[in-house]
């Protein structure tokens, strides 16, 4: 037992636009169907509003624009992952858009690449590794980082295409 | 730390409290009785309780004070400045370790040695003079008075309250404890009091009972009758009397005839009533009792309260679209057991600001000393109550205020004479309850705030304009813009920084309002007004677009419908509102809300700064009392929203920081044109 626990972990696998994400499950509560989402004017455009989640207000992180792809219409696959992140500054509950959820499998801590740090969209240290499932690459992402840094977006920059922060 | 250590710290914190105040009262009267037992009483509880959980620095310096005291109760010495000194320093060092976070902190061996040590040499001195000769001759040896009764009247020349530090108010309390007695308190329609009208039957003197008034001479006038031998509380007639002269003042004559009546027979009892005297002594009993419960606890409880009130909306919104009529009913009483449930619980997280009365009786002691300046600190309704992390935020800025008053209000008792005035200050604490607002008032009787050297020093550091006119308001307010501080020196006391932009500011935080006045030669005066609870908020519900924003009550002046033709959609503009022009900002525009504008739009007037804003909504829905929830981390920036809110149907409305938000929009504004 204690030796599969340690060379397996259950990986929640979610759909962005064309890509195909991985986040561990530890850090994930529930996932909800879209519901009414209020949005909070003047707040960074990656923010998409609060919702009530059981009498508390859970704000809503719209992943799509955070990982630097363009915007696009919710739709009934759309949903928001309800998560809850330890960073090494804070302890947050926050829910993120994606456009589909997947499924969660196991994967074993062998067959994960570390990520290449030169070519890649992403930037290195969002990223805990590349794990490839059915002939594809999923990205495993390393959620605390990504919903709490202070960035905008979580894409390389460059000299060309600078983020401003909004 | 374990859990019994932290509650010991939890206590002993409490326990210092109460040492500091029965040291001031000792300070005060260094004859008292009861505070010295009191103060005695407290060590001794710090000692056994430090020694039991392992904090064996604080019990030893515990330890070696008590021991002090021990001599002091022997009559072996007396209490002296210099012994309370000692004792107050040395508690004050326990009270910052305790707030060590941890154990081997607090514990640390060196913390305490310097008072230690000073304790010890104050020993030797004390040992020095009783192995010289004994001169203080043992208490017990005194020879008691007969019983006998007596009724004093004092008269304070000076204004003072119950709830105030003047040791007058702390002499009448220990001249009754000596006894069985009555103590009459007549009161001025200020609440400050005209005299004190006590009845005492003691075995003390009254040579002895005279000498307790010999340091307050200046400012009471005592008058000492006796009345009669024995104890006159036995008789039914003149506990009939007493009842009788409840509400009007004592006349002597009837009184005298009253006593006379006894005066004999009343003799022979001597023995038994000296018992019951000293049982009296001890009635300082509370008739309300209290359970400490965790913060954590309260907390929950509440948040589970909040969620009743949110389904209990929910609830009311679909049965009245079912429109049943006994589920109406049944509605309607939920609604009201579910507002009383809130009420109470809140009160619950209630607590009187006594405490802080305590520090600041401290705290006006300590300065007036260092200053050498007279000042008497009064207090009215210490029983305020208030939520307690309110309290402790508010701490800070207010023991600021009252620095401000005594550092920079109170003059000099030479000055003071100069100016014909009393040569003590007085700074005054003035708490009570409107409405779900706590208004504190700190005031004084010193010089006032000096207008022409506040605009003067604004001038000189480009605060404002060299050729500005500015009316006496916005020059008192002033004083409230960071980077100036009136003071041409920074003394140790005010002046070092946190200047009252800082006070302002947290008080903001809390959804209060602060207001200043201050007449030159007469005073300044410090009015702040709190919400009662941090997450309970009365507002405006009002609809923007698709949503829902709640406006603060408190910040709403009044509410205009306004054609939406006559507004411009870019940004801010002045439009005449009841005759005057006020600047309007366009929300619509400003929070981007695609929606159709309405026709006619709402304008809310609210108070910015003392200047009137208008801000526009397309409809008001009404008022809204809700429960204010953070709206988290990820919106730490969006300093223009307070919060959010859960409505009755489910959704979430944004609760506005008016204050913030207009600041925002003035700068940008301003931005803008430049």
């Amino acid at each position: 037992m204690e030796q599969q626990t340690l060379t397996s972990h259950s990986y929640l696998t979610f759909r962005l636009g064309d890509e195909t994400f991985a986040a561990s499950v530890n850090h994930v509560l529930e996932i909800l169907e879209l519901s009414k989402i209020t949005k909070v004017p003047r707040a960074p455009h990656f923010m998409r509003g609060v919702i009530n989640l059981r009498g508390n207000v859970l704000p809503v992180i719209d992943t799509r624009i955070k990982f630097g792809l363009d915007k696009a219409d919710d739709t009934v696959n759309t949903c928001i992952l309800v998560m809850n992140l330890e960073s090494e500054k804070q302890k947050i509950m926050l829910g993120a858009l994606v456009d589909a959820v997947q499924e969660v499998r196991e994967i074993e801590q062998s067959s994960i690449q570390p990520a290449p740090s030169i070519g890649s969209k992403y930037r290195s240290e969002f990223i805990e590794g590349m794990v490839k499932v059915n002939d594809q690459f999923v990205m495993i992402l390393n959620l605390a980082l990504v919903f709490t840094t202070d960035e905008v977006s979580i894409i390389q920059e460059t000299a060309e295409e600078k983020i401003s922060i909004a | 730390m374990d859990s019994n250590q932290k509650r010991f710290v939890e206590d002993a914190l409490d326990l210092l409290n109460e040492l500091d105040e029965g040291l001031l009262q000792l300070e005060a009267n260094a004859h008292a009785k009861a505070p010295l037992e009191q103060v005695f009483r407290t060590m001794h509880t710090i000692k056994g309780g430090a020694n039991m959980f392992g904090f064996d620095n604080i019990g030893e310096l515990a330890h070696y004070l008590e021991t002090l005291f021990d001599l002091v109760r022997q009559g072996k010495t007396q209490v002296s400045d210099k012994l309370i000194s000692i004792t107050l320093q040395a508690f004050d060092k326990v009270r910052d370790l305790l707030k060590e976070k941890t154990f081997e902190a607090i514990t640390r061996k060196d913390a305490l040695y310097d008072h230690l040590t000073a304790v010890h040499a104050f020993h030797r001195t004390i040992d020095a003079s009783l192995t010289g000769a004994d001169l203080v001759t043992p208490a017990g040896n005194l020879k008691k008075d007969e019983l006998a009764t007596f009724f004093v009247n004092v008269t304070p020349l000076i204004s003072m309250t119950e709830d105030g530090n003047h040791p007058l108010v702390f002499i009448v309390q220990d001249i009754a404890a000596l006894g069985t007695s009555s103590v009459k308190v007549t009161k001025k329609q200020s609440l400050e009091i005209a005299q004190w009208e006590i009845f005492l039957s003691t075995t003390t003197s009254q040579a002895e009972l005279e000498s307790y008034f010999i340091f307050v001479e200046d400012e009471s006038r005592a008058t000492f009758t006796r009345l009669a031998a024995g104890d006159l509380f036995e008789q039914p007639e003149f506990i009939q009397y007493l009842k009788s002269v409840e509400d009007k003042p004592v006349n002597l004559d009837e009184l005298r005839s009253v006593a006379g009546l006894h005066d004999d027979e009343a003799k022979k009892k001597t023995q038994q009533i000296e018992e019951e005297a000293e049982t009296q002594g001890k009635r300082k009993v509370l008739n309300d009792t209290y359970i400490k419960v965790s913060k954590r606890k309260i907390d929950d409880l509440l948040n589970w309260i909040s969620e009743l009130i949110i389904l209990q909306a929910q609830f009311a919104n679909t049965a009245s679209k079912l429109n049943v009529a006994s589920l109406t009913d049944t509605t309607e009483q939920l609604d009201m057991v579910t507002r009383q449930l809130r009420d109470t619980s809140l009160e619950i997280g209630l607590v009187p600001i006594e405490t802080l009365v305590t520090k600041f009786k401290r705290l006006v002691r300590d300065l007036s000393k260092t200053l050498n300046k007279k000042v008497n600190f009064l207090s009215e309704g210490a029983e305020t109550e208030i939520d307690k992390d309110v309290i402790e935020l508010m701490t800070e800025p207010m023991i600021h205020i009252i620095r401000n008053a005594i550092d920079h209000g109170i003059e000099s008792p030479a000055d003071r004479k100069a100016a014909s005035k009393a040569e003590h200050g007085t700074v005054k604490l003035r708490a009570f309850t409107a409405s779900s607002y706590v208004n504190i008032i700190i005031s004084d009787d010193g010089k006032g705030i000096d207008k022409e050297r506040v605009l003067q020093k604004a001038k000189e550091k480009g605060l404002v304009d060299a050729e500005a006119q500015l009316s006496e308001d916005e020059i008192l307010n002033l004083i409230f813009h960071p980077g100036l501080s009136t003071t041409a020196q920074v003394s140790d006391v005010s002046g070092r920084g946190v200047g009252m932009d800082v006070v302002k500011q947290k008080i903001n935080e809390l959804r209060g309002h602060l207001s200043l006045k201050s007449l030159p030669g007469r005073g300044t005066s410090i009015h702040i007004r709190l919400p009662l609870s941090r997450s309970i908020i009365e507002g405006l519900l009002v609809k923007i677009g698709v949503s829902d924003y709640i406006i603060p009550l408190a910040a709403v002046d009044k509410c205009y419908e306004v054609p939406s033709k006559s507004l411009t959609p870019d940004g801010c503009q002045k439009l005449l509102l009841d005759g005057q022009p006020v600047p309007v900002f366009y929300l619509q525009e400003i929070f981007r809300d695609q929606a159709a504008i309405p026709e006619v739009m709402q304008v809310i007037k609210i108070n910015y700064d003392e200047h009137p804003v208008g801000i526009t909504v397309d409809n008001i829905v009404g008022e809204y009392q809700t429960v204010l929830k953070p709206l988290g981390d990820m919106y730490q920036r969006q300093e223009e929203f307070s919060g959010a809110t859960i409505l009755g149907n489910g959704a979430v409305a944004l609760v506005l920081d008016t204050d913030k938000l207009v600041k925002q929009l003035v700068r940008q504004q301003q931005a803008s044109l430049m």
